[in-house]
């Protein structure tokens, strides 16, 4: 019951250094997919002591075979959604790097299986449970949210972590078929390709303001 | 007659005076087993509230406190008595935990300006006043106050939640608890309000049994597991502090009253006292659950042994320094094994191993093999006594150990004494993964690069005469894995700290070495030298009895990285993190009746002498809790 928590509170103690790097791509009839990444390398010493510990702040901290078998659950769950294919997770415990790919049908597809996922797993809260339409695509138009990460049961970052945490990245990246037209978020970088949207923010402000990694962007389909 | 009012009438003022006044030491509750008693508590007049609500031997109790009342309030403000004693106690047996303080009153309006929670809520019997508030009492009683607060523990709670066979009650022919229970919290709650006492939880529980016999009972509302936990809880605090306040302000039965010992520690003359019942805390200890469970009667004959273990301390401040002398206590026979362990000479193989400037050291000098063949002689008769079938085959077992086991090559090999030096922190290569983005596509790829990371760095030196076992254990070890490897005068062990720094071992005729020093492997595997500690810094540790240490607050404390620390460490770090200065602890030679032990704290901080002395109680709050 309360192995999620403890592997979040894992991660609270070690967001200091993670980097999440989402990636989606768009194909024209709706379907795409999805790369997600968290990337702790820089943090392994951290983990690695963290992991030595029986217990972390009173929490009992979890083992490695704990964490594979959190994960395994809910990459199961991911599989048997319907309109979601090819789900792959690598999971790198020597640098402490995880990569989920995944295909989805369409976009309804992508939002109710990571929602299915993600409450079966238990590490969202009661009180604020993750916001089911963080992404829509019509096909010439992507409005797109990251889920509050205040919404997991890791709570508030402590206030002697903050200047740590400043240093953890999040990245996000929209790839479309078509040529963007226009991005709604001024942050937010083009590809010279013109096919490629790219948001970066520190994890300090995601965590702080999870709008600002917000964005609408419009394509330019082919006339035919 | 005017020479009997101008005599007597003084004189009988003040014995009636000193006979009627209560002092705050005297509402220490006898179930408390640590108690910090600060004697010169003028030195906490410009201490603020906050400040003082801000330490963790305040924590139980400050959530009251600390909601506005507080800001900007000293102790002065807050009506406290400075010629009476501060008391800061902390006591837990099987089913309760006790914390508080108790303290004198010199203004009671300004006192409940502070303590704005609590409201009135009865005169007691022989006059106390009674205040409640969430979670706390409190007690005036003459001149003097007591804050309390009583919960049962934890341990207690579940078993007495898991006794009502919980999962059975999930029926529908078992409803009938909830509605019990229902009925017995409107009862309680009218208890409080008419502040009437009901019936004990014992009562309660009896009752509960009672009623899965009872048809009527059978309802459909159901109670959670949780919500009868709570419900036992309430009860169980409800009758625990009715019993407390009955045995401490009406019976006046305080740990003063019945406890010589801690009398004898109230009378010292400096700053600050502190008591802790070994006796008592053994038997509490968590970490013997297993022992207490397995072996419940070799535990209570151990308990004998614990019988007269106390630790007394005195707290002494000075211009920049507050000693602290202990005074560990216990019986003649804990004394024969203690004086057999602890009394040797300084082993001279650990002091080459020990930098001059390393930040912090220690040095623990016991002979295992002397504290083994007493504590045999001792405890072999003691459990001898007991006929159970399963001490009688643990004893055969023990004894047949003893004559066939090779004592001179265990203990050759382990001889008990250690060493340790903190020689700062490391920076040491980690590698680390990141992303290279084409700004064409913003396609990534991979890329390694190495980072700099902090280690502690540490040596440890074990006593041994048999460090050729570990040499050969190495050996075998090095044909199995490529990690470990062997070098010039000692053996690599690659990514042992935390699967990214290495591991040194020294296997030196004297003394096994472990270390991640990089350093100390290159240029000082023979030992120091020049640069060992000074003749006075060996001159300090040879006088000192089993154990010395020695901590650069300054140098250590602020370098070494939190994450390789638990969290009551951590708290001890934190609190002590931002003053400078030194900790040098020492003991004497061990005597039969009792051990005597130094804690010199020097500091060069700019808060002032009172913070000071309370970094130090807050410390071995902690660490004594």
């Amino acid at each position: 019951m309360r192995l999620p928590f403890l592997c979040f509170l894992l991660l609270l103690s070690l967001n200091s250094c993670i980097e999440i790097l989402d990636d989606i791509s768009f194909n024209a009839d709706g379907s795409g997919k999805l790369n997600y990444t968290i990337n702790l390398s820089s943090s392994k010493l951290k983990i690695n002591s963290i992991l030595a510990l029986d217990s972390l702040d009173g929490q009992k901290v979890p083992d490695k075979e704990d964490i594979k078998d959190k994960i395994a659950a809910v990459i199961t769950t991911l599989m048997n959604q319907d309109g979601i294919s090819a789900v792959a997770l690598t999971e790198d415990y020597e640098n402490y790097v995880f990569k989920l790919s995944l295909s989805f049908r369409d976009i309804n597809a992508l939002m109710s299986g990571v929602e299915v996922a993600l409450n079966s797993s238990n590490i969202t809260s009661e009180e604020s449970a993750i916001d089911s339409t963080w992404i829509s695509w019509d096909g010439a138009s992507l409005n797109r949210r990251i889920p509050d990460l205040n919404s997991f049961k890791f709570g508030k970052v402590k206030e002697e972590d903050e200047a740590l945490v400043k240093s953890g990245k999040y990245t996000s990246i929209s790839r479309f078929e078509y040529p963007v037209d226009s991005i709604e978020n001024p942050f937010a970088v083009l590809s010279k390709n013109n096919k490629a949207v790219m948001l970066r923010g520190s994890l300090f402000d995601v965590l702080q303001d999870p709008s600002i990694m917000g964005n609408r962007i419009s394509v330019k389909p082919p006339d035919y | 007659m005017i020479i009997f009012k101008k005599g007597i009438l003084p004189l009988f003022l003040l014995v009636f005076s000193a006979s009627y006044s209560q002092e705050s030491e005297n509402l220490i509750p006898t179930g408390a087993s640590t108690v910090f008693s600060i004697n010169n508590i003028n030195l906490l007049h410009k201490i603020s509230i906050d400040d003082l609500v801000a330490y963790d031997f305040m924590d139980e109790l400050h959530q009251e406190l600390f909601d506005g009342s507080t800001a900007g309030k000293t102790m002065k403000d807050a009506g406290i008595d400075f010629d009476q004693r501060l008391n800061i106690f902390y006591g837990k047996d099987r089913i309760y935990e006790v914390t508080g303080f108790s303290f004198g009153v010199s203004d009671k309006v300004a006192l409940f300006e502070v303590f704005d929670d609590f409201e009135f809520s009865e005169h007691l019997s022989n006059g106390s006043e009674r205040y409640n508030s969430l979670f706390n009492t409190l007690i005036l009683k003459g001149t003097s106050a007591v804050l309390l607060r009583l919960q049962p523990t934890d341990e207690y709670l579940v078993q007495m939640t898991d006794s009502l066979n919980y999962y059975e009650w999930d029926t529908e022919n078992l409803d009938g608890f909830n509605e019990y229970l229902d009925s017995q919290d409107e009862v309680f709650e009218e208890a409080v309000f008419e502040e009437v006492y009901i019936m004990s939880p014992s009562d309660s529980i009896a009752l509960l049994y009672d009623a899965t016999e009872r048809e009527e009972l059978i309802h459909s509302d159901k109670k959670s597991y949780w919500e009868i936990r709570d419900s036992i809880a309430y009860v169980l605090q409800f009758e625990g502090m009715n019993a407390l306040i009955e045995d401490l302000i009406i019976s006046e039965n305080s740990l003063a009253t019945i406890d010589e010992r801690f009398r004898v520690q109230l009378d010292k003359d400096s700053e600050g006292i502190f008591f802790i019942d070994n006796s008592r805390n053994f038997s509490n200890q968590g970490g013997l659950w297993y022992f207490q469970t397995m072996y419940p009667i070799m535990n209570d004959d151990l308990k004998e042994l614990y019988a007269e273990n106390h630790m007394t301390g005195s707290l002494h401040l000075d211009s920049n320094e507050v000693y602290f002398d202990l005074t560990a206590n216990y019986g003649d026979q804990l004394g024969a094994i203690y004086t057999e362990m602890n009394n040797n000479p300084l082993n001279k193989d650990f002091i080459k191993y020990i930098p001059d400037d390393a930040p912090a050291y220690f040095v623990y000098n016991v002979d295992l093999r002397k504290a083994y063949d007493k504590a045999y002689d001792i405890l072999l008769p003691m459990l001898k006594d007991n006929k159970d079938n399963k001490m009688v085959m643990n004893l055969l077992a023990i004894q047949l150990l003893d004559k066939l086991v090779d004592k001179k090559a265990l203990f050759g090999a382990y001889q008990g004494g250690i060493f340790g030096t903190f020689n700062g922190v490391q920076k040491v290569m980690t590698k680390q993964i990141e992303y290279q983005y084409d700004e064409d596509n913003f396609d990534y790829s991979e890329i390694e690069t190495e980072t700099e990371e902090d280690i502690p760095v540490f040596t440890l030196g074990f006593a041994s005469e048999r460090t050729d076992l570990c040499e050969m254990v190495l050996q075998d070890l090095s044909r199995l894995t490529s990690r470990i490897e062997k070098k010039e005068g000692y053996w690599l062990v690659k990514d042992a700290i935390l699967e990214s720094a290495p591991l040194y071992i020294v296997c030196n005729p004297k003394v096994l070495l472990i270390s991640n020093d990089e350093q100390f492997i290159t240029s000082h595997l023979t030992g120091y030298g020049k640069f060992k500690l000074s003749k006075k810094k060996i001159k300090k540790i040879k006088k000192a009895g089993v154990l010395y240490a020695k901590m650069d607050l300054g140098e250590s404390l602020n370098q070494f990285p939190q994450a390789f620390l638990d969290s009551k460490q951590k708290k001890v770090l934190n609190n002590l993190k931002n003053n400078s200065g030194s900790i040098e602890l020492s003991s004497k030679d061990s005597e039969l009746s009792h051990t005597l032990y130094g804690l010199r704290y020097s500091f060069e901080s700019t808060s002032s002498k009172a913070n000071q002395f309370l970094d130090m109680i807050n410390t071995l709050y902690i660490l004594s809790k």
